[in-house]
């Protein structure tokens, strides 16, 4: 038996970095710190998978060689004229750079999932700035915790043992903390706040200015503000222009409801307010455990986070002409590569609609409902278990994951795969 | 309330989608499998919603949006929020947003108007039978 210390873990944002992981005969049979989901990440996932390269042949998909699905792959992006490329997020920046190169060479769409996830919050800060911190500074200093149209006590299990509400060097825990949870539902999040503010649902822009407006003293004229009493708003406002370090983490209450880029605009504009009375930051629950990764990589290579259009041959950014669902339920793409992410189960139907209608070549460790359509399904290595790469956590601290237990002969690091199409697209293509 | 045309109750609420830990676990073992059937096919509804809909944990209900209409099996909220269902992010889920994203990529996955009735000669379809019934393919 071989104990494997500070895992890093490839689930969700938090990307909590000292899970303890026991393998024996190469395989992985307990772990330790990981939260509920992560233990059945890290037991189950290589349980139930897919491990032969498939193609579609007649109205089935049919096992084949990897090197036929590679070559069948790379055919179908070297004769589309605008390809899809869009996943990213569940993979590594190494895998995300070879992505990028393959979007520029075919003249398509790139985009990660953050398009459907934080991406209005990306382009609210691309517009206002934004004050945000790590998830260091939030543990040792933060006395005020809120938070803002998320979950984390069902999508990120560990965020407030692990970094608001543990030991920090100046706070001593828990009852150094007031944690108030603003939401249009009660949760599990909700029950741990000493505060929970519940809001009418789409009132999150009015509820924010509300208090920008408590802040500056202003006079109400009505009683109530997106279902909260007025007294419970300045109540708030005193709290959060009296805290010594406030942290706002917001979720997709925030980016998936009406308002959306406009919400987080305006809870931005309040924690600027609140920055000239005390400290505040805010940061974004990022839900997978590279999108952060995926928007700097797109950052760095392309000059824009997400959303990227290189048809003209130079890179193109703006949400919602350049972003998948739009342009997919606008029937645009002809082909699509789909990596580490499942867009049939995840994007709204008249989207998937026209995605069906076209070639699709899925890379992915796991048979997705996006596999059950595709036309190329190639199984790849698990990031963080079966093979090492770079993510980011969702403060933007980049972190190396480990390769824990050997994969299956047939599914390498999707990097590798990657490469391997790219060569064979431009060998294709003739560049 | 008001009614379908059986003349059986048909409820106006809100519809939330988003992440569960059910969901999330049930993604580990594949989307094909029943574990991720049950954590995500499924609908959570407030106590006096489901009375008001003679509907009992574990029966079926038929959700239905502007862009679409789905089977999903009945669960208590374990928080009251009458008013507010909530579907876990999924294929089941999608069938009922639109992509409209009103020019920032995002469409609606929350807040979204939808009508609920019992559905208890429905049934819930299996992943593989929703994908080819909605798509022809799969
Ligand atoms: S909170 Fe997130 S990163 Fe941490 S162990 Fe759980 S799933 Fe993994």
């Amino acid at each position: 038996m071989e104990t494997h210390k500070d895992v890093v873990c490839t689930y969700c944002g938090c990307v909590c970095d000292d899970l303890e992981i026991q393998t024996e005969n190469q395989q992985i049979i307990a772990s330790k710190y990981a939260c509920a989901i992560a233990n059945e990440k890290f037991l189950v996932c290589r349980k139930e998978r897919n491990l032969s390269p498939l193609l579609r042949v007649g109205g089935d998909l049919v096992e084949a060689e990897l090197d036929d699905t590679i070559e069948r792959a790379a055919h179908i992006l070297a004769a589309a004229k605008y390809p899809l490329l869009y996943g990213w997020s569940n993979t590594s920046c190494e895998t995300i750079k070879v992505g990028l190169e393959l979007a520029e060479l075919v003249g398509g769409l790139i985009d990660n999932t953050s398009s459907v996830c934080h991406g209005p919050g990306i382009e609210a800060v691309q517009e206002v700035g934004e004050v945000s911190a790590t998830l260091g500074q939030v543990k040792h200093r933060a006395d005020l915790i809120i938070y803002w149209g998320c979950n984390p006590g069902s999508g990120h299990i560990r965020h407030m043992s692990r970094y608001t509400l543990a030991q920090g060097r100046f706070r001593s825990g828990r009852k150094d903390r007031k944690v108030v949870v603003v939401d249009v539902r009660s949760t599990p999040t909700s029950k741990v706040g000493d505060e929970f503010v519940k809001i009418e649902p789409g009132g999150d822009y009015e509820l924010l200015t509300a208090l920008r407006m408590a802040i500056r003293d202003e006079e109400f004229e009505v009683d109530k503000v997106a279902g909260v009493p007025v007294s419970k708003i300045e109540e708030l406002a005193d709290l959060m222009a009296n805290a010594q370090f406030g942290a706002l983490f917001f979720g997709l209450g925030l980016t998936m409801s009406k308002g959306k880029s406009e919400n987080v605009t305006a809870a931005i504009s309040l924690v600027d307010d609140l920055n000239s009375r005390t400290k505040f930051i805010l940061m974004p629950m990022r839900g997978h455990h590279n999108v952060t990764g995926a928007n700097k990589v797109f950052t760095w290579q392309t000059g824009y986070p997400f959303a990227v259009d290189f048809s003209h041959g130079y890179p193109r950014y703006n949400p919602g002409e350049t972003s998948v669902v739009d342009s997919l339920a606008r029937g645009e793409p002809d082909a699509a590569l789909i990596v580490a992410s499942d867009p049939v189960a995840n994007f709204p139907k008249p989207a998937v609609a026209n995605l069906s209608k076209i070639p699709i070549i899925v890379i992915d460790p796991s048979l997705t409902a996006t596999a059950l359509l595709a036309d190329v399904v190639i199984p790849t290595a698990f990031l963080g278990v079966e093979c090492a790469g770079t993510i980011y956590r969702m403060d933007g601290v980049p972190l190396y994951t480990k390769k824990i237990v050997e994969p299956p002969p047939n599914c390498l690091p999707d990097t590798l795969i990657l490469q391997k199409l790219l060569k064979r697209v431009k060998e294709l293509k003739g560049v | 309330m008001a009614l379908n045309f059986w003349g059986t109750p048909r409820l106006r609420l809100i519809l939330v989608t988003g992440v569960s830990v059910a969901e999330a676990k049930g993604k580990e073992h594949g989307k094909l499998s029943r574990e991720y059937k049950d954590g995500v096919a499924l609908c959570e509804m407030d106590e006096r919603d489901m009375k008001a809909l003679g509907v009992e944990p574990g029966q079926n209900v038929r959700v239905t949006s502007k862009y679409g209409s789905i089977v999903v099996k009945v669960s208590k909220m374990k928080e009251p929020n009458p008013g507010i269902i909530f579907i876990p992010t999924g294929a089941w889920a999608n069938q009922l947003i639109g992509a409209e994203t009103y020019c920032s990529g995002m469409p609606d996955f929350k807040g979204v108007e939808v009508e609920v009735e019992a559905a208890p000669t429905e049934p819930v379809l299996d992943l593989r039978d929703l994908l080819k019934a909605t798509y022809g393919r799969g």
